[in-house]
Formats: structure tokens, C-alpha cells, sequence
């Protein structure tokens, strides 16, 4: 037997013997589960637990750690088969509501790992996965280290925060805030949660309320595409000097005030709302606002 | 934890359903289901629908004549308006919205149709559209109606689910309901007043995607959260 058929044999062993029939330890319950995997693994966890942290690392295998609620149900875990598995499943049931959000959990996967995560009233956090990433809570939290290639963050009123720049992302809340520092193809929508945008640079952004406030203060990469719109939320936008944008700007009953250029926003039709264009050079980016009867404010920094 | 009254919940189904035989899943789920023959029957009609979902196409184009309309109506207001660009792109996306939308509702319904019972929700959040004469030129009035389509077929498996989420969670999706419904009739009287307002538009049917993104989500959630 090669060594490496030693630690898929040892690992199975732990797998089953702990995390198939995780001991109850007082109230709570141990949780210990090691797998051997491919480096770009899907892996899919249901937790109820009060805490799940995720983090990247630069092994084969997937391995999760934590104390549930005691009476939790555990299961999953990528099959019997001793090969590196390239899927596998977890999750663990909590008995009531309550106790689904009690104790903690931490997965480790292989940084490239495609990880899909979905939990209560959790605190999510997400650190040095570079693969692909799908988290959904309800409550709790969702902070998102690093820049995975994709992202997918939803909650309800959980608040969502990605420091990071990933390729591609999607961020929906219900009333939870959004924070994000910008990314290639990135999109956050909310109701009534705030969205800030600040701290990197935006290629193709589009972000949206309904009664949130939207505060954008990104550097725009060349030939840059923004969109901005709410239907009551102000929208602050903080543009460098000298930055190369097209603005395009109206709303159907609300202002614009504009600090950024000496451009003057324009009565919109039938003298409600308002508009303001702004010409850019030949590369530059555009930039879109639309508001009902939010404020749009531009500034320069 | 699950008895045979509790009956599996559709994510519990579904997880059964994707579920290769190798891999092992919840015992109780197993056990349930041997003892529950319209849990048992749902789970067959799941798996059915996943071997039918596999044959179909990845992709489906729209019909030619939808896209024919859009650009029709789309033609004036670009010349009109420099904001196009975004227009263009709205109702693209307003279009796929519905049918992403309209097409997983009717799957979600299919698979809970055995649990279907009354809804005493849904007449309080019916429609604008459905409700009163609109006013609203053609092409939007039949947006909206689709629109409401969707809505509604959502919120009836949304309040079939509703005994299954966590009060808090319920009560915070129909707050973020009500102010979506608050700027859809805002935005919608407007429209009434001003057709032909470009930004109106985009704002209109926003509006209404979020609120029927919203929905989605909540049928989605897993039981007690």
C-alpha cells in the first residue's frame, strides 16, 4: 500500500467514523471530516450553524472542523469510493431553529475548489478561494477575503461585504448592505440595503435599489461600463478630476447636483426631474445614472 | 427528525434527487420515504423532471416575433434617447427574466402541486395590472401582465412554503415586498402620465425585477431559516 493510499484509507476511516456519526460531547457535538479531492472539487455544504469559515489552502483534499448543536444531523461527505472525488456533498441539519444557530464550522478546500454554501442566519466567512463560490444566507453575515473567478452571494438581511476584485459576481440582498471594492463583471442589487462601491477599480458594473442608498467612489478601468439606478435611494458618485467618463444622468423627479465638472444638470421633461451629459475622450468609459426621485450627487476627489 | 407528517421539504426532495446511488445521504430522508408514498411520489416526479430537464437543449432561443417587438418599440427611443445602451439591455433582460422566471415557477409548481391548499396572501398582493384597467400603452400593459404572471405563481409557492421559513425571515421578505410594490405603483402611475419616458420605463420594469428576483430567492430558502 503507496502512502498515498494510506491517507485516502485514514481519511475515509475518519470520515465515517466522525462526521457520519458525529459524538455528542455535552450540548454540542464535534464534527471532524477529511476527504481527498481533485484541486478544482465542487463541493456543497448545507450548514445550520451559527459560523462558517472557508478558506482556500493548497492541499487535495477538503477538510471540515466545527461544534454543531447537539442532536444535529450530519451526513454527506463524497461517497466510499478511496479516489480523489471531484464532488461531494455536507450537511448538517440542525433539530430547531434555534440550534441552527449554535456552534461553528470550519471547511478547508483546495484553493481552486468550486464551493456552494447555504445556510441560515450564519456569519459566512471566505477567505483565499480562487475558484468558484456560491453562498446564500438568510440573516448573519457573508465577508468574502481574496478574489474567487466567480461569485454569487445572496441573502435576505444579512449584510454582504467582498473585498476582493473577482472576474465575474452577483450580489442580492433583500434590506441587507452590500459593500464591495469592484471586479471586472460585477452586479449588486438590493431593496432597501445600502451598496458601497470603493477602494478599486470598476470594468462592467451595474448596481441597483429600490430604496437604498448607493454610494460609488471606484476608479473607472479604461473604457469602463457603470450603471446606476434607484428608484428612491441618493446616489453619491465621487469621480477623480480628471477621469475620462461619458456621465449620463436623469431622473424623472429628483435632483442632480454636480460638483464634479462645471457642466450644469438640465430640467428634464416637462421641466420635472433632471439631466446631465458630460462628453468623454475617444476611450473613455460611460458612466449611467437613473433615479425616480432619488438625489444623484456628483463630486470630484 | 423528519416523520412521515412532517413530510420532506422540496430541498430535501431535491437533494434526494440529485444524489447519485453512491453517495450516501441522509438515513431518516430514506426511511421517510419508505414510509411515505407521497413524499415518495414527489421525489419519482423530481427525478423524471431532471431526466427530462437533461434531454432539453442548453440553449433556447426566444421566439423571432419577441425580439421583432422589442426592436420595433426600441428603434424610435434610441434615436430619441442616448441613454439606448442601458434601455437595450433592460429589456433584454427584462424578457429573459420573465421566461427564467415564468419557466421555474411552473417547474417549482409541478413538483408541489400534490401540496397545494389555499393561498391567504395572494389577493394582497395581486397585481396592479390584474386589478385595474391599465392605462398603459400596449406594449408595457403586455409586459406587465407577464410580469404579473410571474408574480403571481411565486407567491403562491412562496406562501405554500411560508409555514416552513422562520417568522423573521417572513417578515422581512414582505417588508421588502411592500416597498417594492410601493415603487412599481409609483413608477407605474407615472408611466400613465408620461409613456413615452424612457428613464420611466427602465425604473418601471426594474423595479418589477427585483421584486420577482425577490420572490425567487424566498421560494428558494431552506426550511426554518
Amino acid at each position: 500500500m503507496t502512502r498515498a493510499h494510506r491517507y485516502v484509507v485514514r481519511t475515509l476511516l475518519v470520515a465515517a467514523a466522525l462526521a457520519l456519526s458525529a459524538a455528542p460531547a455535552g450540548a454540542q457535538q464535534k464534527v471532524l471530516a477529511r476527504r481527498a479531492t481533485t484541486p478544482d472539487v465542487s463541493v456543497r455544504l448545507f450548514a445550520s450553524v451559527g459560523a462558517v469559515r472557508v478558506i482556500g489552502w493548497d492541499r487535495d483534499s477538503v477538510e471540515v472542523t466545527g461544534v454543531v448543536a447537539s442532536g444535529s444531523q450530519v451526513g454527506g461527505f463524497g461517497g466510499s469510493q478511496p479516489a480523489p472525488v471531484s464532488g461531494m456533498k455536507f450537511f448538517i441539519e440542525a433539530p430547531t431553529e434555534k440550534a441552527g444557530r449554535e456552534g461553528w464550522l470550519t471547511m478547508r478546500v483546495p484553493r481552486n475548489a468550486r464551493v456552494w454554501l447555504k445556510t441560515g442566519s450564519a456569519e459566512v466567512t471566505v477567505s483565499d478561494v480562487t475558484g468558484g463560490l456560491d453562498v446564500n444566507i438568510v440573516g448573519g453575515s457573508i465577508t468574502v477575503h481574496g478574489s474567487p473567478r466567480e461569485l454569487r452571494a445572496e441573502s435576505m438581511d444579512g449584510d454582504v461585504t467582498i473585498d476582493g476584485a473577482p472576474e465575474w459576481m452577483r450580489v442580492k440582498t433583500a434590506t441587507g448592505d452590500i459593500r464591495l471594492r469592484g471586479g471586472e463583471n460585477i452586479g449588486a442589487s438590493t431593496i432597501s440595503g445600502a451598496i458601497d462601491a470603493a477602494g478599486g477599480e470598476a470594468d462592467h458594473l451595474t448596481l441597483e435599489t429600490t430604496t437604498g442608498t448607493i454610494r460609488f467612489s471606484l476608479a473607472l478601468a479604461r473604457g469602463a461600463s457603470v450603471q446606476i439606478e434607484t428608484h428612491s435611494g441618493p446616489i453619491d458618485v465621487q469621480l477623480g478630476r480628471t477621469t475620462d467618463v461619458e456621465v449620463d444622468a436623469a431622473t424623472v423627479t429628483g435632483a442632480i447636483e454636480n460638483a464634479w465638472t462645471r457642466a450644469k444638470p438640465q430640467p428634464g421633461r416637462e421641466g420635472r426631474g433632471m439631466t446631465l451629459s458630460t462628453q468623454g475622450g475617444i476611450s473613455s468609459g460611460t458612466l449611467v445614472l437613473r433615479s425616480f426621485k432619488g438625489r444623484i450627487a456628483l463630486r470630484g476627489s | 427528525m423528519t416523520s412521515t407528517i412532517d413530510h420532506l421539504s422540496f430541498d430535501q426532495l431535491c437533494e434526494l434527487a440529485d444524489a447519485p446511488v453512491t453517495v450516501p445521504v441522509h438515513a431518516a430522508w430514506r426511511d421517510h420515504l419508505t414510509a411515505c408514498s407521497e413524499c415518495a411520489s414527489q421525489l419519482a416526479a423530481l427525478a423524471s423532471l431532471r431526466a427530462q430537464a437533461r434531454r432539453l437543449p442548453s440553449e433556447v432561443a426566444p421566439p423571432p416575433e419577441l425580439w421583432a417587438g422589442i426592436r420595433a418599440e426600441l428603434a424610435p427611443r434610441e434615436r430619441a434617447h442616448r441613454a439606448s445602451r442601458w434601455h437595450t439591455s433592460r429589456w433584454g433582460l427584462a424578457a429573459a427574466a420573465l421566461l427564467v422566471a415564468v419557466s421555474s415557477s411552473a417547474v417549482t409548481m409541478v413538483a408541489l402541486r400534490a401540496r397545494e391548499r389555499a393561498s391567504t396572501t395572494a389577493a394582497a398582493t395581486r397585481p396592479v395590472a390584474a386589478t385595474t384597467a391599465s392605462k398603459l400603452p400596449a406594449h408595457l400593459a403586455s409586459a406587465e401582465l407577464g410580469y404579473a404572471r410571474s408574480v403571481a405563481a411565486l407567491r403562491h409557492t412562496l406562501d405554500e412554503r411560508r409555514d416552513s421559513l422562520a417568522t423573521s425571515t417572513v417578515e422581512t421578505v414582505e417588508r421588502s415586498l411592500r416597498i417594492a410594490d410601493a415603487a412599481i405603483a409609483e413608477a407605474r402611475e407615472a408611466l400613465e402620465r408620461d409613456p413615452s419616458n424612457g428613464v420611466l420605463v427602465e425604473i418601471f420594469t426594474s423595479n418589477y425585477e427585483r421584486k420577482i428576483d425577490l420572490l425567487r430567492r424566498a421560494t428558494e430558502l431552506a426550511p426554518r431559516t
